[in-house]
């Protein structure tokens, strides 16, 4: 993880960012709504207790009236029984709230990231889009239960504690908003000063842990160079440069909590010889003192953890920045029109680069008319598996056309034209879920259609073999499937869409020979009277092509059927005995 | 601090045991005075906080009597007199303990690494790096937790609780005993809930990793999420794991919730019964004013420590759960340090009869070979991939032990050889260096025996200097993670440097330039001949054209020696080594012919895996 950039923390309070996260509290506003008035609700159930002991402590008790005493304890008990429960059911209520907000965005997020274009993945390592749909979209919980409801709350609890502070006597309540500025000093000195001091830590204990990782990964060096000693000191140093670290942290934090209390111990020793010399001189009665105490810990209460809110407010904005990044980044562009696939295939001059820099493909022209079966053959890094990702229009080619049935494929909706397009992949990818859904991937297919493909693709006798057959989790423990079981399925998914066009980038791993010929078999199959793009390796995927491409350098070196290449002598030929021949 | 996370699996287990405790003496031990100072400091900032209550009783009986401004302020000075002492015992308990339990954390931490380093090659191929990183972070902050700001806690509230519950017994037995039930019912809760939350904090923090790694999966898959049309349904399948996820936390919060609020309805439970018994015995006179306020004052006081007796067990149970993961390390067994026997190291190598596994359960990676190298002479070793050529390198740097009598240098069995000293005449550049994120310098420094001399020398040869020059700090320039702004020949190259600084008897060349052009690497190798006159050479390759310079061929198939020879004589005997012979010269002619020459070396791999 990138340290500097995960911890670079901008302004608490952005109003645009806020704007835009308030529009995802929109859709649960009645839930939002509720939080705050049972925030409402419960601290107006806390101040209703000093109201009550001061009636209780300047009537029966200074009265002496025993009897009269229970009402009051009665209310008493019902204002702290109401408080505990509307705490309760607001923690419940603003989770829920929190929590659907944050689901919402979380999967805002993750849809836009299926609509961004590929060449986004290249820029974006995947560690840090999960880190965004992970921890990000946590800061932003916070930002809504943290952040705007304990907001709320705390409005509410200082006007609250100051207006029973000002009914219970006003000089006091002067003399304690004159001793605020002492703690808020006080508060945000600390706050500045810890952050200072914890970012310090993080960022040693960051050095630590990399120099760890490095050592761990890199143990084997280490031991052949004799350099333990060597690296051992290097280790005391950055670990005692972090100790220091925090040692700076715990000094900080030593002072503040101390300082505090004695702060509100001065501040309770003003109030004990202002009040006391108050109910001497009769201007102030015994009770209205006491609420006056117990209403004044309340106003202090959320002053003092202002600077934890601060920090969580800040971390929640640098996220929301981060995240709404995401969401404005451009949807992959797409075409409207629905490809009719009859199965022509063409490239006109077609030219690509991934970097804008390197050309992967240079000048690259073919055709392949309906049901015709094309092979493009070359060394690794010829630019073959490039040709298919601009056929399904994972990228646009830098230059040149891709034509499919005499459409540009810029015009075609990318969605429908890889559902019409018959895929079976070299690394065979199986999605969460069951065989059956394997197979099916979201189309409606009925099953009988399933089972026939399967069948037909011979995959028939090892699904029955799994524990609950079709409908077998393909991701349950036990139900590995051999990397030729696997192309069989592959091979089985293609035959059950029954797609004009196929694309076939063959696996290199070798199976056994009876899975091979299993597999040799349901691909002659599946090919019959479909367009097919092969990349092949498997000699007998070669010679069933009716042409060949050989690409060398990201360019077509030559182009004819097996037979005449053969003959040429030229590069097709070399391939071809170094692939078979001299084995 | 709040970034701790214990470790999972092992909380979910029963109570960890307590007997690795004997672990932390040493490191105690040397604290003992600090920590003797600072709990004292603790006690007594407690036992300051414990007098105020008697200033309040004092303060407000004395109004009852109709005092004079003066015994006011008198009780005004002492609240802030003995909060000025609790504050100045407290800072120095929380620096002495805390920055103590710091230097523990310290060299425990740099004593496992220490361990780390002596463990055997086959422990890293048991545990994943991930996991060895955390017991050294967090695992060893949980025992940090444990010995610092617990032991501090356990002193400051058991002695606030004896305090507190002394406070109110004596002024009214009758009261305390009411108070008491509510209070301990706190705990009680605590205790209860305590284990229920911890869990559905875990179930919060799985679903959360389940639904990190849905997103992982499908982040590095997008190309054929795209290909198969298969967004809408893993937005659908992600929606699962978010509301799961959704449904997890508010099970945690709705515990959460109503346990707090349980406490809070508890604590003030407490104080109801205390406002109404407390000012129905003020009214009939059995009780003051004074003692009143101050029996209040103490029961505030006892809310922390009700809810910190929890708090302090789950330290302390975490704790020790680290605890016993950190144990689990240092008693894994090092590294044999090897023989003591001497060895000059004029570097004569033989394998004989050797047969290796790495572990019982596999197929041998090297069958019954034997071959031996004369001082001085090159040997090439080619083969397939899994041949188990790497192996051979492997052994004779000690990464592994050898079976007895295999492995010789200079006609001794390595196994009776220092382990160190072996290392040190050893030079080895792997295929994949590992290379540390420093500057290119130190990295190549890393490998010399006396410091940074002749650095210089070996960059030269190993053309990593022309390189360097291009760079804006030349060989001090830095070079990222495991040195990601250099290119694969880069890093070979920066290898090789740091292979032969150190001037090795044996040299050990592990498909080392296989990303160096075969121009440069003819060239290079060229020149190490001269340096390396006297010296055994060890060059597993795949380019047989290299093969080609060397004195002997062996050619390994399998993990056995199927060929060895000159290079002309295998060509002619027509085996393996011959055809992978025919099929290098057809690669080369079909790179060749190509439109572009282009950059990368055309696929290796494919030339030496025959389909």
């Amino acid at each position: 993880m990138n340290y500097a950039e995960e911890d670079a923390l901008g302004k608490a309070y952005d109003a645009s960012l806020m704007k835009r996260f308030l529009r995802y509290l929109k859709p649960h506003r009645l839930l939002v709504l509720l939080s705050f008035v049972l925030v409402f609700a419960r601290i107006g159930m806390d101040l209703l207790g000093p109201l009550i002991l001061q009636r209780a402590v300047d009537g029966p008790v200074k009265d002496r009236a025993i009897d009269a005493l229970l009402p009051y304890a009665l209310v008493f008990l019902c204002s702290v029984v109401g408080m505990s429960l509307f705490e309760v059911v607001e923690t419940w209520v603003t989770n829920l709230a929190g929590q659907r907000i944050i689901r919402d965005l979380r999967l805002d997020v993750y849809a836009h990231l299926q609509r961004v274009p590929v060449s986004f993945y290249d820029r974006n390592p995947v560690g840090r889009l999960v880190v965004r749909i992970t921890n990000d979209v946590e800061n932003l919980n916070e930002l809504f239960t943290s952040g705007l409801v304990a907001f709320f709350s705390d409005i509410f609890l200082i006007a609250g504690a100051l207006l029973v502070m000002f009914l219970m006597s006003w000089p006091l309540t002067l003399v304690c908003l004159a001793c605020t500025p002492a703690i808020l000093i006080l508060v945000l000195a600390f706050r500045s000063m810890a952050r200072a001091a914890y970012r310090e830590m993080r960022v040693r204990i960051a050095r630590v842990n990399a120099y760890l990782n490095e050592s761990v990964q890199g143990v084997r060096t280490i031991r052949m160079f004799t350099r333990e000693a060597a690296c051992a000191a290097k280790f005391d140093d950055l670990n005692d440069g972090f100790r220091r670290a925090a040692n700076r942290t715990i000094t900080v934090y030593s002072f503040f909590f101390p300082a505090v209390e004695l702060l509100s111990a001065v501040f309770v020793a003003i109030l004990v010889w202002w009040g006391g010399r108050s109910i001497l001189e009769g201007t102030l009665s015994f009770g209205s003192f006491l609420a006056f105490w117990y209403a004044a810990q309340k106003f202090f209460q959320p002053i003092r953890d202002l600077s934890e809110k601060y920090n969580i407010l800040q971390a929640a904005m640098a996220s929301s920045e981060r995240l709404f990044k995401i969401l404005d980044e451009p949807r992959s562009p797409s075409g409207a029109a629905v490809p009719t696939v009859a199965g022509e295939i063409a490239f006109e001059n077609v030219s690509f680069s991934y970097d804008g820099k390197t050309p992967v493909l240079s000048d690259v022209s073919f055709r392949v008319r309906p049901g015709e079966k094309l092979a493009i053959v070359g060394l690794t890094g010829a630019g073959k598996t490039t040709i298919v990702s601009l056929l399904l229009r994972m990228y646009d080619a830098t230059a040149g056309r891709v034509l499919v049935d005499g459409r540009d494929v810029r015009e075609l909706d990318p969605r429908a034209l890889r559902r019409a397009t018959g895929l079976v992949l070299q690394d065979v990818f199986l999605f969460q879920g069951s065989v059956a859904d394997n197979l099916r991937l979201g189309e409606e297919i009925p099953r009988e259609r399933l089972e026939a493909a399967a069948r037909a693709a011979h995959a028939d006798g090892f699904i029955a073999r799994l524990p609950k057959g079709i409908d077998t989790d393909v991701r349950e423990r036990g139900t590995a499937l051999s990397t030729g079981e696997r192309q069989l399925l592959s091979i089985a998914r293609a035959l059950a869409v029954d797609p004009r066009v196929l694309i076939l980038d063959e696996a290199t791993s070798s199976v056994d020979s009876e899975s091979e010929a299993l597999i040799q078999d349901a691909l002659a199959k599946l090919m019959t009277g479909r367009t097919c793009i092969m990349i092949a390796h498997r000699l007998s995927t070669i010679r069933s092509a009716d042409r060949i491409v050989v690409l060398h350098g990201g360019r077509i070196a030559e182009e004819g059927p097996h037979d005449a290449l053969v003959g040429r002598d030229g590069l097709y030929a070399k391939l071809h005995r170094l692939q078979f021949a001299t084995t | 601090m709040e970034a701790f996370r214990a470790p999972r699996s092992v909380l979910r287990g029963p109570h960890p045991p307590v007997k690795h405790l004997h672990r932390l003496r040493p490191y105690l031990s040397r604290l003992r005075a600090r920590y003797a100072v600072g709990l004292s400091l603790a006690a007594l900032a407690t036992l300051a906080a414990a007098a105020v209550p008697l200033v309040i009783k004092y303060a407000v009986d004395s109004l009852r009597r109709g005092p004079t401004g003066r015994e006011i302020l008198a009780a005004a000075g002492a609240i802030v007199a003995f909060a000025g002492l609790r504050a100045i015992f407290t800072f120095g308990a929380r620096m002495l303990i805390l920055t103590g339990a710091r230097r523990f954390e310290l060299e425990l931490r740099n004593d496992v690494y220490r361990q780390l380093l002596r463990l055997p090659a086959s422990f890293y191929d048991r545990h994943a790096a991930g996991d060895l990183t955390s017991r050294v972070i967090n695992d060893i902050e949980g025992v940090r937790m444990m010995t610092g700001i617990g032991l501090q806690q356990v002193v400051a509230t058991s002695l606030m609780l004896v305090m507190c519950l002394a406070g109110m017994f004596a002024i009214s037995p009758k009261l305390a005993l009411i108070c008491i039930v509510p209070m301990s019912l706190i705990t009680v809760v605590f205790a209860v809930a305590g284990p229920a939350m911890h869990r559905r904090s875990l179930a919060v923090q799985d679903q959360l990793g389940v639904v990190s790694s849905r997103a992982q999966e499908n982040f590095s898959g997008q190309r054929v999420v795209r290909a198969f049309v298969q967004e809408d349904r893993e937005v659908g399948r992600f929606r699962v794991e978010c509301d799961r996820y959704l449904q997890a936390n508010l099970s945690f919060a709705r515990l959460r919730g109503t346990t707090n609020g349980l406490m809070t309805l508890l604590a003030e439970l407490a104080i109801v019964a205390t406002l109404f018994v407390g000012g129905r015995a003020i009214v009939g006179g059995t009780m003051s004013e004074g003692d009143f306020a101050a029996f209040t004052a103490y029961q505030f006081m006892l809310v922390w420590p009700m809810i910190a007796i929890g708090w302090t067990i789950t330290l302390a149970q975490r704790g020790l759960a680290c605890l016993q993961r950190i144990a689990e390390l240092m008693d894994e067994k090092p590294d044999a340090a090897g023989g003591t026997a001497t060895a000059d190291f004029t570097a004569a190598v033989e394998f004989r009869n050797l047969t290796f596994r790495y572990d019982e359960t596999r197929e041998p990676a090297l069958r019954n070979v034997s071959f031996s190298i004369a001082r001085g002479a090159t040997v090439a070793i080619v083969g397939r991939t899994g041949a188990g050529k790497s192996t051979l390198a492997a052994l004779l740097t000690r990464l592994y032990p050898a079976p007895p009598g295999t492995v010789l240098i200079d006609g001794r069995d390595v196994n009776d050889l220092p382990a160190d000293a072996q290392r040190r005449a050893v030079g080895c550049v792997p295929q994949d260096p590992f290379l540390f994120s420093d500057t290119i310098r130190e990295n190549i420094a890393f490998g010399s025996l006396d410091g940074a001399a002749q650095t210089d020398r070996a960059a030269a040869l190993s053309r990593i200097a022309g390189d360097a020059e291009r760079f804006p700090q030349k060989l001090d320039q830095m070079i990222g993670e495991r040195g990601v702004t250099l290119s694969g020949g880069q890093k070979q190259r920066t290898a090789l440097a740091r292979a032969i600084v150190r001037d090795p008897a044996i040299l050990i060349l592990d498909d080392a330039l296989s990303s160096v052009d075969a121009h440069t690497e003819r060239e290079i190798l060229d020149e190490l001949r001269g340096v390396m006159k006297g010296r055994t050479c060890i060059v597993i390759t795949h380019r047989l054209a290299v093969a080609r310079l060397a004195d002997r061929v062996v050619v390994l198939d399998s993990g056995a020696v199927s060929e060895t020879g000159t290079h002309e004589d295998l060509v002619r005997s027509g085996r393996l080594y011959a055809k992978l012979w025919t099929r290098q010269q057809l690669m080369k002619e079909i790179t060749a012919e190509g439109a572009e020459d282009s950059e990368k070396p055309a696929s290796e791999s494919s030339a030496v895996h025959p389909q």
